[in-house]
């Protein structure tokens, strides 16, 4: 504090305004700081300059404290609640209160709901290219619907006539066992029929692919009546259409329906495996740089993790270096 | 550095509901916004709502909006007429407002109150940090955690008199670093002006 002298006239005034900001001034001292203001417009002038710091060191403490996410999503919920009153009113989805915020964000762009209004009302749900989405179907039954994907379903008479249409991609179900209501999904002239169970349903080029995690299921052609081959847990079948032919077989891939509950095992999983599973569940593009690399193992189980965590253990664990580029994550040897 | 076409291009985004584009515009101007509202209205609540209210109006009509000039400039009016609107129907009375800051301002071109506040805000924090430690320290424990000087006394186990003496010397060091930036500041928007005509 060289150079500074406490006694100086500007000084003892300064001293006077933060005594009055600190609500700690004597009547004398208050008289005295009154008249100096008066004295010339250069003081009054500083008086405000430095009542305008005050100001905006106050403002400064908010600014810094504000958290842009939070608010983003809270002004996506209130626009989701304005902009689907629909949505609300009929309860067709009931979304899970953890999720609320994120899946209400979700329902702005991401998820297009098209309701007509001829009875019976069917409902599209689109979700879009980059995230999966989580929603619960009028029964109860809960699904996922994977990135670039779209169903239907009549949302009229839904809990006595539980049926969805895969329209295009992929999805998860946690179907609500109801003996009475059978619960199917169909895609082109495909009906699976769930007995209270879960299970995973997607179309790529031609495919069906149906993978069962919990209870059985039955696949049918044209109606619910010609079963081609029930499935148990753990089981899946392919269906080929332009062949009109059904593989069944033994889920190989335990990262499946990661994009749905983000838990992922890999078991002395080659790095290129644990890639491709990674960009499948997170919808990022993880590209390996050295071509060496892509036979390492790795061996690990994630639940819930977030791509960023599961992506420094597998840095550490193979003691690679990642970069990120837009959307693209990078692995590169170290 | 944004032109008048880029902004109309993020509008026409916006208009057909591109939700990144809108949530992009959000985390940009969310802050600056908010804090400048609050500086009138001082209620953290209210200054949130006005945000919103505009938002939510950009992502319903961002298809009709022209744009006189830049779009920050544009959201700075809404938020701040927004504002200024809701103190006139709530009558608060505010010691915080000088009456010249809520005359019209129909006159004005591009006169972006929530960027100015926001500059100043950040130089302001860069003076800070120039500050010699303790100084700094006595200064942020004042206005930060709204503390007493006999509060700060206490807490630091020094006297009273040399809380003042760093009070004093940390406002008159803050001036004469915030009289460099300003000439900066003012340097940088002329410049920034020609650019954009």
């Amino acid at each position: 504090m060289e150079n500074f002298d406490p006694n100086t006239n500007e000084s003892t005034y300064l001293q006077l305004i933060l005594d009055e900001q600190d609500g700690n001034i004597s009547v004398n001292d208050a008289q005295k700081l009154s008249d100096w203001r008066k004295l010339t417009t250069e003081n009054e002038e500083l008086y405000q300059l430095f009542l305008s710091y005050f100001t905006n060191l106050d403002l400064l403490d908010t600014y810094r404290k504000l958290d842009t996410e939070s608010s983003l999503s809270v002004l996506h919920s209130k626009m989701g609640l304005s902009d689907f009153p629909p949505v609300k009113k009929t309860k067709i989805l009931s979304l899970k209160v953890s999720r609320w915020a994120a899946a209400a964000a979700i329902l702005v762009v991401g998820l297009m709901i098209t309701i007509y209004f001829s009875a019976p009302r069917m409902v599209t749900l689109t979700s879009n290219n980059n995230e999966a989405i989580h929603f619960t179907l009028p029964d109860g039954s809960k699904i996922t619907l994977n990135a670039g994907s779209k169903i239907t379903y009549y949302s009229a008479d839904f809990n006595h006539s539980r049926k969805l249409e895969l329209v295009k991609g992929e999805c998860f179900l946690e179907v609500v066992h109801n003996g009475k209501y059978p619960f199917s999904i169909e895609h082109h002239n495909i009906v699976v029929k769930d007995i209270g169970t879960s299970f995973n349903i997607g179309s790529t080029d031609g495919h069906l692919t149906v993978s069962v995690n919990e209870g059985e299921v039955s696949i049918n052609k044209n109606d619910a009546n010609f079963v081609m081959v029930n499935l148990k847990a753990g089981e899946l079948a392919n269906y080929n259409f332009s062949q009109d032919k059904i593989a069944k077989g033994i889920i190989q891939d335990p990262n499946y329906k990661a994009y749905a509950d983000h838990h992922l095992i890999f078991n002395n999983a080659t790095l290129a495996e644990v890639a491709k599973s990674l960009a499948l569940a997170y919808h990022q593009k993880v590209v390996i740089e050295d071509s060496l690399l892509k036979n390492r193992r790795f061996t690990a189980e994630f639940k819930k993790k977030s791509l960023n965590n599961i992506i420094t253990v597998v840095c550490k664990a193979l003691q690679l270096e990642q970069t990120t580029k837009g959307q693209t994550i990078y692995l590169k040897k170290k | 550095m944004s032109t008048v076409f880029e902004d109309q291009k993020i509008l026409n985004e916006i208009s057909i509901q591109n939700r990144q584009v809108f949530d992009k515009l959000y985390r940009q101007y969310y802050k600056k916004l908010f804090t400048i509202s609050y500086k009138y209205l001082r209620r953290e609540e209210m200054a949130e709502e006005v945000v919103h209210d505009v938002f939510i109006k950009i992502w319903n009509l961002a298809g009709k909006i022209k744009l006189s000039y830049s779009l920050s400039g544009y959201l700075s009016r809404a938020v701040v007429n927004a504002s200024l609107n809701l103190l006139k129907r709530d009558r608060i009375t505010t010691v915080h407002i000088e009456l010249s800051e809520c005359d019209d301002r129909e006159n004005e071109t591009e006169l972006n109150d929530a960027e100015i506040l926001e500059n100043q805000l950040l130089a302001l924090e860069k003076a800070i940090l120039r500050l010699p430690g303790q100084c700094q320290k006595v200064l942020l424990m004042s206005k930060f955690d709204k503390l007493k000087q006999q509060e700060i006394a206490e807490q630091l186990g020094i006297s009273i008199k040399t809380v003042k003496n760093h009070l004093t010397y940390g406002y008159k060091k803050l001036r004469e670093n915030l009289e460099h930036a300003i000439i900066i500041v003012f340097f940088i928007t002329i410049v920034y002006r020609s650019f954009l005509y």
